[in-house]
Formats: C-alpha cells, sequence, structure tokens
C-alpha cells in the first residue's frame, strides 16, 4: 500500500511537472499572445492542478487541507485571469498587436458622400418602413442615406461572420428598402451585417461615422423592453451619434424642434445636437425646460405654502433655463418652461400641442434593466411621444453634427 | 514519497523558474509582462508545494494561497491599466 502510493505520488509529481515544462516552452516559443494564453494555461492550470493533487500522498492531514484550499482557489482564478488578459488583448487599443478587432468595411465611409450621414437600420418590420420613409424624405435631401440589415444569427454568433454572408432574405429585404429610398430620389447605401443588432448597428454608426442612426420602435414599454431586449433602447445608450427613433404611431410635425434640459451635462449635449438638427432642417427650434412641483409631506396640505413653493420652484426652472439659453446663445422667444404631473409626459403633451417635428432628449446611457427600475427619462419620452425622438446618447461628442 | 523524487522535483521546478525569468525579460509589452507574471507565480506555487512536500509542514501551502490571491488581483488590475490607461 505504501508503495503503490509513493509510485502514485511520483508519478503525479512527474506529470505535473512535464505539463509545465512543456507549457512553458510554449509560452517562450510561441509569437502571438493568444497562442502564448495557450500554453500559460497549461502551466497556471492542470500542471499546477496535478502537482496539488500528489498532496493526496503525502498522509500528512495538514498538507492535504492546505492543498485542497489551493486547489479550489487555481480551479477558479486560472482561467479566469487567463481570460481577463485574453479579453484585454483583444479589446486594448493600440497598432502594436496585428490580430483583428473587428470586422471592418473598407470604404464604407468614402460610400456616402457629402452633407448629413445618415443610417437607417431596417427588417422589414412596419416600423423600420415607416422610419425609413421618415429618414428619406426628412434627411435624404441634406445628405446620404446607408440602409443597413442585421441578421441575428440562431444560437452563438460566429467570430468569423463577415459582413459577405450571403442571405436572399437579406438581398430581398434590402433591394426592397434601396427602392424605397430611390423612390424619393436619395442616393442610398446598403450594409449586410450579422450578429446582434444593437451592437452591429453601433459598430456600423462608428465606421460611417454616422451624423444621425435611425431605427423604428416596436413601442414596447420600459419594462417589456428590459426584458424583451429593446434595440433601440441598447442604442440610445451605446450609439456614437444621435439615436432618431420613430415609433409606432408618431409622425413628423409641421411645428419646431422641441429640445429637453433638465440642466445636466447630457441634456445640454442634447440641447447643442437640437440646434444642429435645426440648422439642417431649419423648422424651428424651442427649448424646453420641463419640471415638476416637489411634493413635500405635510406641507402640501396648506395651499398657502403650497402656493409659495410652487413659485419657488418656477423660479429655479425659470432661471436654469435662462442659464441654459445664454449659454447656448438661444433667444428667448424660443424657450419655454412647462409643469406638469411629471417631467416627460408634461414634455409629450408640449410636444403634441406645438406639432413638434422632433423631441431631443439626451440620455444617462443607463441599461436597459436599470432604466426599467430607475426610471429612464428618454425612455418615458420614446414611449408616449406622438412624433420621432432622437435620443443623444452620452458619448456623443457635443460638436456632432456641426 | 521517496525524499529523493521530490528533491528532483523541486530541482526541475527551480529550473522552470529561470524559464520563466526568462520569459519575463523577453516580454515586449505590458501585456506579455502580465502573462509572464502569471506563469512565474504558477511556478512558485508548484516549488512552494513540492517544498511542502519535501520538509512534511503545510506552511509553504499557505505562502503559496497567498501569493495565488496576490497574483490573480494584480492580474485583474493590470490588465485594466492596460484596458483604461490607469488603474482606477
Amino acid at each position: 500500500m505504501g508503495t503503490a502510493l509513493d509510485v502514485l505520488g511520483a508519478c503525479l509529481l512527474g506529470l505535473g511537472l512535464l505539463l509545465a515544462t512543456v507549457g512553458l516552452y510554449g509560452v517562450l516559443r510561441m509569437p502571438d499572445i493568444f497562442d502564448q494564453l495557450h500554453a500559460a494555461g497549461l502551466v497556471t492550470g492542470p500542471a499546477v492542478l496535478v502537482i496539488l493533487l500528489a498532496a493526496l500522498t503525502t498522509r500528512s492531514a495538514d498538507i492535504v487541507t492546505s492543498a485542497a484550499l489551493l486547489f479550489v482557489f487555481v480551479l477558479i482564478t486560472a482561467p479566469l485571469s487567463g481570460h481577463a488578459i485574453a479579453r484585454a488583448a483583444w479589446l486594448r487599443p493600440g497598432p502594436d498587436e496585428d490580430g483583428p478587432r473587428e470586422a471592418e468595411t473598407p470604404g464604407a465611409a468614402s460610400l456616402l458622400g457629402e452633407g448629413m450621414r445618415t443610417l437607417v437600420a431596417y427588417d422589414g418590420s412596419d416600423s423600420a418602413k415607416r422610419a425609413l420613409e421618415l429618414a428619406a424624405q426628412v434627411f435624404g435631401p441634406a445628405g446620404s442615406i446607408a440602409i443597413a440589415h442585421v441578421v441575428q444569427p440562431l444560437g452563438e454568433p460566429d467570430f468569423a461572420g463577415s459582413p459577405e454572408v450571403e442571405d436572399p432574405e437579406q438581398e430581398e429585404l434590402l433591394a426592397e428598402a434601396r427602392a424605397a429610398v430611390a423612390r424619393t430620389g436619395t442616393p442610398a447605401v446598403t450594409l449586410r451585417r450579422r450578429g446582434d443588432p444593437a451592437a452591429e448597428l453601433i459598430a456600423a454608426g462608428a465606421e460611417l461615422d454616422a451624423d444621425l442612426i435611425v431605427v423604428g420602435s416596436r413601442g414596447r414599454g420600459a419594462v417589456a423592453s428590459a426584458l424583451l431586449g429593446s434595440v433601440s433602447a441598447a442604442l440610445a445608450g451605446g450609439a456614437h451619434s444621435p439615436v432618431l427613433v420613430v415609433g409606432p404611431s408618431a409622425t413628423f410635425g409641421h411645428g419646431p424642434i422641441v429640445a429637453g434640459i433638465d440642466g445636466s451635462e447630457f441634456s445640454l449635449d442634447a440641447a447643442r445636437i437640437a440646434l444642429a438638427l435645426d440648422r439642417r432642417l431649419e423648422r424651428g427650434f424651442r427649448l424646453v425646460h420641463a419640471y415638476t412641483v416637489r411634493p413635500i409631506p405635510g406641507v402640501s396640505v396648506v395651499p398657502d405654502a403650497r402656493a409659495e413653493l410652487a413659485q419657488v420652484d418656477e423660479q429655479k426652472a425659470e432661471e436654469l433655463l435662462a442659464g441654459v439659453a445664454r449659454e447656448l446663445g438661444i433667444p428667448e422667444e424660443e424657450t419655454q418652461t412647462v409643469r406638469d404631473g411629471s417631467e416627460p409626459s408634461a414634455l409629450v403633451v408640449l410636444a403634441r400641442d406645438l406639432d413638434a417635428a422632433l423631441i431631443v432628449v439626451g440620455s444617462r446611457g443607463l441599461g436597459a434593466v436599470r432604466a426599467a427600475v430607475l426610471g429612464s427619462f428618454s425612455t418615458s419620452v420614446l414611449a408616449e411621444a406622438s412624433c420621432p425622438v432622437v435620443v443623444v446618447p452620452p458619448i456623443v461628442p457635443g460638436s456632432a453634427l456641426g | 514519497m521517496p525524499e529523493l523524487v521530490v528533491d528532483i522535483a523541486a530541482g526541475w521546478a527551480t529550473v522552470l523558474l529561470f524559464g520563466g525569468g526568462l520569459l519575463l525579460l523577453r516580454a515586449p509589452d505590458t501585456l506579455h509582462r502580465v502573462l509572464a507574471l502569471d506563469v512565474l507565480v504558477a511556478i512558485l506555487i508548484v516549488l512552494l508545494t513540492t517544498l511542502s512536500y519535501l520538509r512534511d509542514v503545510s506552511y509553504y501551502i499557505d505562502g503559496a494561497l497567498a501569493l495565488g490571491l496576490l497574483s490573480f488581483v494584480s492580474t485583474l488590475v493590470a490588465v485594466r491599466h492596460v484596458l483604461r490607461g490607469r488603474p482606477s
């Protein structure tokens, strides 16, 4: 029995050291970090584990206990740190690695000429058709349009999935979309992509350096879109350009562009984008600060005090609006405060009264789930608005659309 | 286990340590250095474990556990640094 254990222990030690040697040799010989990671995984994982297994043959309870602890620890951390390094190697900026970061469509930017570059997401649905129609009518004359269709592969997205993959259904949809745009006399290019729709659209927008991304929305509420996944919500949080969301019942009004502000940086960026859009479209402009009277427990039962507080709030709102208008150089007659039960619906009601062309709001870039829980201003506006809504994601530089 | 076997194992692990050092010296950039340190720590854990078998005490393995924990955390932080520019 004793001899057998000794032999087993020696074998395990030998095997572990062999694995470590082979792995180390591999790391030393291989040129690329991804190949090296594979070999290094052999040293940090299996080699250490096998040698720790040899502890079973030492007949010492202390050693076996400690070794078991370390075994579990290595089992968990070795893959994690390997993955962290691989991820960093894949995502890191800089030209010193030759690994491909993203599928690229060379020359895509040059396909879109001078003027306003609009990217329209198209999936053949009714809301997508409406979005495309609107984009072609409103933004087509000001520049050019790219139509993107994203095929969402079932199951694992394949990394090799190139934009060149032929898909008859995709071709049919894109041909239909191109024909629809051609009727308005606007040049259009088409993009074929595969993968997660929101991620692909964000990437396509960045590649084209699009000034605006246009998507249709199925008009789901906050909770439904958090659960089911909403492309428009994901875009509004992460795109590199403003996102125009066309709801199921949204119509492009004859009135001005309404920009909602609340004094935050996000809303200032949104107002700048709205101004830039107004320069393109020349529809008139209205800077709106929607606010609510803070409910204060106890005070609200005394009518006088309530009125006084409301006045204080109104004054504050006016000051905030005046400050922003001064900063952006907007004349006073184009600004307005509005008060209602809730801020988003006040903005939406005002937009309806003005027959607004567009509503422009900023987004904090919350994820879908957090937005549903915390309440997202942009999401509520999206759900209720009667005209298309431009959501300005937090990472859009203020100078976009210039 | 026969002492001779464990002696040889500890000796060989020391040799591997030199290989790991060579890897660290040859690393061209931060990520390669992080990887090299990861491998070095793994070899050190092997060495400490064999030492523990040799001396028949468990403390070396406890030390190896602490070292592994430190290595894991610093790998994650260093990777973050590579991605974000500075640890924050």
